[in-house]
């Protein structure tokens, strides 16, 4: 049994990565009502570029953006066709890409490493003499500022006339282009966005890891990142965020369950089982999430809060 | 004063059924035209068309004399012609007052503007949010602004469609059924407003509508539709005296 204090610092640092890919997802499904089933491709993208160019001493800041533009961009590319899908036939078409673009990673060995994908990623951050624990300490503080980094974005896009017009779009798409609204436009630059956060997300998962292979980029990343936004609450940022805590606590506490009780059944298998049972337990009896999506207006967001603070601390200071 | 909407010989088809067949038609600027018929005769349809939601088979839609057939709903609604749905479209998960506001252009609508100009566009919403407000008021549905938009009755959401629809300050509007399942008293109200508003700002009107009394006492001009044609069209006496409309009226009964 490892260190209880890092096993939980690992899981802090993997919630902070898994909140971006979530937020990425609730901005593309819970705010614009596309059914991102790829997302792991976006991901792969990100942290195979960056795995490439850290090994090539790149700084964090240069791989980091290339790696969240390389994968925006294919996921513009993807995008253009793929829009022109109906609902569940995106979904279907974007499980498959997530597959396509695993396989041609996997048999192209000039590409990446094929299926051993590439290790001695250095991390980002190479302060010397820390010790492990620091050095977690480290991760997690850049992991998390670009988490709150990513927050900020969605939460500044979810409360302007963009966030607005993006729900009429998930809500009617037809009305949306009634309304003046280019319904393509609009998808197809909330999608690149989207794959650019998880490319983000890809990049810091790849220096935090070491190494890249195939086999970190299955389907299941996918499912783990939907059922952290359908728990959390789609269209609700923190939400969003709330959900990879808890399917991430979730993983690692029923991970934890084997060293404590003698159990007759394989202990990923029963991971499985309850996860499904979370899921269906919260969807039966909240199926709005665990947050709500709230319904206020532009108007009464957060500067509105936080300007009645401002003046209180200001008058505070005065006197 | 010249014409604001025609079309030339407009189809539309769906599959072996001709839904909108060889539609000719002239609505007058600052006019309020009526389009009525029988269920099913191509009415809604006919607003599809003209808003690009379909494309027409054949035929020619101009509007203020450009032509627009081929355009997507979009762009049409930027040359300021603007319609409203038989079964309101409300964004349930908005206020009321956002359910409005969503109709204009807004230069918040770019996401950099969203992401890093702030300032520049929350001056435009807030005088925005005035105009809506405005516009709530003269729908009486002030009191209503910053409630959720699904605690709505049917009729006033009738109404939010209409306050939408004017937001934007369209040259013509396409009203399909603006008073379907709205008290007969309001029913009026709306009719009032209509008129005041062709009054006020010039807006040409082309309604659909199926209490014919009360149309009829508002238009200028009335189509009547039957099986995707047009089968009459004049002032409301002549048509209401016309044969062919009794017929289809009283076979349709
Ligand atoms: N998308 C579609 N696909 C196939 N058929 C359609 C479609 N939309 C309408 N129709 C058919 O076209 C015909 C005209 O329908 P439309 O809705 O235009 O009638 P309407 O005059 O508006 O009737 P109502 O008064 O009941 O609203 C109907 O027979 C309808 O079934
Ligand atoms: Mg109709």
């Amino acid at each position: 049994m490892p260190d209880p204090l890092m096993y939980a610092l690992d899981a802090v640092a993997y919630a902070g990565i898994f909140g971006m890919l979530s937020l990425s997802l609730n901005l593309e499904y819970g705010y614009t009502n596309l059914a991102n089933f790829g997302k792991v491709a976006f991901f792969m993208v990100g942290a195979y570029v960056a795995a490439v160019m850290a090994r090539m001493k790149y700084p964090f800041a240069v791989y980091a953006l290339v790696a969240s533009l390389v994968a925006g961009f294919i996921g513009l590319l993807t995008s253009l066709p793929a829009l022109r899908l109906r609902e569940d036939f995106l979904a279907i078409t974007m499980i498959a890409l997530g597959e396509v673009m695993k396989l041609i990673v996997k048999n192209e060995e000039w590409l990446a490493g094929g299926v051993w994908g590439l290790s001695g990623i250095p991390p980002a951050v190479v302060v010397q003499g820390l010790s492990f624990r620091e050095r977690l300490l480290v991760q997690i503080a850049l992991i998390y500022g670009c988490l709150v980094a990513c927050y900020v974005v969605c939460e500044l896009i979810a409360k302007s006339p963009y966030g607005r017009v993006l729900k009429t779009i998930r809500e009617d798409e037809l009305l949306a282009a009634a309304y003046g609204k280019n319904v393509f436009r609009y998808k197809a630059c909330t999608f690149a966005l989207g794959s650019a956060v998880s490319g983000l997300a890809g990049a810091l998962f790849a220096q935090y890891i070491g190494t890249v292979s195939p086999y970190m980029f299955e389907p299941t990343v996918t499912f783990s990142v939907w059922m952290m936004v359908i728990l959390g609450g789609p269209a609700n940022n923190t939400g969003a965020v709330l959900g990879a805590f808890l399917v991430e606590g979730f993983h690692r506490s029923s991970r934890l369950l084997k060293d404590y009780i003698g159990l007759p059944l394989d202990p990923i298998n029963l991971q499985v089982m309850l996860t499904a049972l979370l899921v269906i337990t919260v969807v039966f009896y909240r199926p709005q999430g665990m947050l709500k999506e709230r319904i206020t207006p532009l108007d009464r967001g957060l500067l509105k809060k936080l300007k009645p603070m401002y003046r209180r601390v200001k008058t505070w200071v005065r006197s | 004063m010249g014409s604001i909407l025609n079309t030339d010989n407009l189809v539309k088809r769906f599959g072996g059924l001709t839904a909108v067949d060889k539609v000719t038609l002239n609505v007058e600027e600052e006019s309020i035209v009526g389009l009525i018929g029988p269920n099913g005769s191509g009415k809604t349809t006919l607003f599809n068309v003209l808003t690009g939601v379909y494309r027409p088979d054949a035929g020619k839609i101009f509007f203020r004399r450009e032509r627009i057939d081929g355009l997507q709903p979009h762009q049409v609604y930027i040359k300021g012609l603007v319609r409203t749905f038989q079964t309101p479209k409300i964004i349930q998960k908005m206020t009321v007052l956002d359910n409005v506001m969503l109709a204009v252009r807004n230069p918040g609508e770019s996401l950099l503007a969203a992401l890093f100009r702030r300032r520049r566009w929350m001056g435009f919403e807030n005088r925005l949010r005035e105009r809506a407000l405005e516009i709530l008021r003269f729908l009486g549905l002030d009191k209503h602004a910053y409630t959720p938009a699904s605690e709505l009755s049917g009729g006033q959401m009738k109404l939010l469609e209409i306050a939408r629809a004017l937001i934007s300050e369209p040259k013509m509007m396409l009203l399909d059924e603006p008073t379907a399942g709205v008290n007969p008293v309001l029913a009026y109200t709306i009719f009032d407003r209509v008129e005041e508003l062709r009054k006020r700002f010039g807006i040409t009107f082309f309604i659909i509508e199926h209490r014919i009394e009360l149309l009829m006492k508002y238009v200028d001009k009335v189509y009547v539709m039957h099986q995707g044609k047009l089968i009459a069209e004049g002032g409301p006496n002549d048509v209401m005296n016309n044969p062919d409309v009794v017929k289809v009226y009283l076979g349709s009964v």
